[in-house]
């Protein structure tokens, strides 16, 4: 009896699925792997920031530290019951995180970029109290961005590490000189990914990276060997009057082809302590916080909440609440507000009791100051 | 829905979709514990996609064919005697069964992306361009995997256990 070779792949392919690692062995995992993880990127090439402090599973770290292709900031569900034995309490020694500054110092810039490649992005994040990297403004320089959602494409971006206290810099790259300062560059390994990192002030430390972007050794050096102090501020063209209690926003987002066109994106969230157990106790040292609720609040000229939903108005202007009918979003709040002149407000969040009432409260608050961005697309 | 309930209903799928994936179940747990990890990190945003799903399967394929894992990758059980780990000693009585051992054995030699190719598309179910989607390739690409996959395949199963045209 023969049978098609097709049939024969699909069974030999069910028969491999079969001999899956149990899921729940996976899932057991992952807090120590979390760890793993975060330590090997701070200590590698993505991070190229050795934390001192100690690492621990599921906590937030500065953007840049994990930031990816995608480079969303690394903040973190709650594990659920089960899935760790982390089991969320009440902890007087969980550390509070300070919410992002309103306006953040530059501190640095390039003066020397690539041909093709303008300044589109710059986003501030907050300090985790847990690593000792300080709050972190990054600044991104792309072929061009549209209107959305800027993260997509090459890009070369100079993060400003400005209140590093109990970590270091990796030194595993290659030793080179920054103006004078000891720094390191480590080459793309196959991934278009390379960077360079020194020090040029104590408690300072600037990273220079390339992502999806083959560029020599010598243009990104001469980028960083470009880079002088920048005494302006940062800010963003729009303000969060209110926040249910014990939300913070840890990150905002400017971006835009042009300073007509910006898109400005605050990403908050609700911390709650965990405890961990016995065992993960004498790991990580000290307990942590982690994000039981998340909301994104974006003013820009487009949205990507689905279409359709609940009308009402908000503050007098239109909008909508739409709803996800499909399986991951189904858990999901969403606000679009039409503010006019093309331009949308949009919240979307989950967890730690969010409403959709806080939602409007958060909307009808949201003032919008379109100044301060000379800097988009130049 | 959060990352924990993601998790809680897929997670049991993600790791059999891995394991075909990459053919080898302990590079399918540490690629699904990592990608789990990353999409963690980014839930919020992913969850607000269409098919949250499809995208930690897509960042499962670009975790197995990154720089990082293709040392991993090639190291995986290609060998009949490493491959004899996982699979019965003594020859199965059904002939059925000795084709789709055959079958696994065979899969195991291929290229990692052929098997990436060959996994979304039979196992997944995928056409030919949402592979292409999925790998950030070229539809030709995707039929040159494929055709190459299933080539191989054939050349390589014992002449009778091969039908290409219309069943006897």
């Amino acid at each position: 009896m023969t049978r098609d070779i097709e049939e024969l792949i699909r069974a030999a392919q069910e028969l491999r699925a079969d001999q899956a690692p149990p899921a729940e062995r996976v899932r057991a995992a992952l807090p120590r792997r979390t760890a793993q993880v975060k330590k090997q990127r701070r200590y590698g090439l993505g991070g190229a920031i050795v934390a001192a402090a100690a690492v621990t599973a599921a906590i937030a770290v500065p953007s840049l530290a994990v930031r990816d292709d995608t480079g969303v900031a690394a903040t973190v569900q709650p594990a659920a019951p089960g899935t760790a034995p982390a089991t969320a309490s009440a902890s007087p020694a969980a550390p509070a995180q300070e919410p992002v500054a309103a306006e953040v110092d530059l501190g640095f810039k390039p003066t020397w970029v690539p041909s093709g490649f303008a300044e589109h992005i710059r986003t501030a994040s907050a300090a985790d109290p847990g690593n000792g990297f300080g709050p972190v403004l990054r600044r991104v320089w792309k072929q061009n961005v549209g209107i959305g959602d800027p993260w997509t494409g090459a890009e070369l971006s100079l993060s400003v590490f400005s209140e590093m206290a109990g970590a270091d810099v990796d030194r595993s790259g290659q030793p080179i000189d920054v103006n004078g300062a000891q720094g390191y560059y480590s080459p793309a390994q196959n991934d278009r990914k390379s960077s360079v990192i020194w020090h040029p002030a104590q408690n300072t430390v600037l990273l220079l990276s390339a992502s999806k972007l083959d560029i020599s050794r010598n243009d990104l050096l001469r980028m960083a060997r470009s880079v002088r102090p920048d005494t302006g501020v940062t800010g963003v063209p729009a303000r969060l009057n209110w926040l249910p209690d014990g939300w913070i926003i840890t990150g905002t987002t400017v971006s835009g082809p042009s300073p007509s066109q910006w898109r400005a994106e605050f990403s908050t969230v609700r911390n709650q302590p965990v405890t961990y157990s016995e065992k993960q106790q004498k790991e990580t040292k000290k307990d942590r916080l982690q994000a039981a609720g998340q909301l994104s609040v974006v003013v820009g000229l487009t949205t990507d909440a689905p279409p359709g939903g609940t009308e009402l108005t908000v503050g007098g202007r239109p909008a909508r609440i739409p709803v996800r009918s499909d399986e991951a979003g189904r858990g999901l709040l969403y606000l679009v507000v039409d503010l006019g002149g093309g331009r949308l407000l949009t919240l979307v969040g989950s967890g730690a009791g969010l409403t959709v009432d806080d939602l409007r409260r958060i909307a009808e608050q949201t003032v919008v100051e379109p100044a301060g961005l000379d800097w988009l697309g130049r | 829905m959060t990352f924990e309930e993601f998790v809680s209903a897929r997670l049991g799928t993600l790791v059999r979709y891995a394991t075909v994936v990459t053919w080898d179940p302990h590079l399918a747990e540490d690629i699904t514990q990592n990608v789990l990890v990353r999409a963690q990190a980014r839930w919020a945003r992913i969850s607000r996609m269409d098919a949250p799903e499809l995208y930690v399967k897509r960042m499962v394929v670009n975790e197995f064919l990154s720089w990082r894992r293709r040392r991993a990758a090639q190291s995986i059980p290609l060998a009949t005697d490493t491959l004899a780990g996982h699979l019965p000693e003594a020859p199965d009585p059904s002939v059925q069964r000795d084709e789709r051992d055959a079958m696994l054995r065979l899969i195991a030699t291929l290229p990692p992306r052929q098997r990436a190719v060959i996994a979304l598309r039979f196992y997944e179910d995928l056409a030919v361009d949402q592979i292409a989607e999925v790998l950030g390739c070229r539809t030709v690409t995707v039929r040159t995997h494929l055709m190459r996959a299933l080539a191989a395949l054939q050349n390589a199963l014992p002449a009778p256990l091969v039908t290409t045209g219309e069943k006897p």
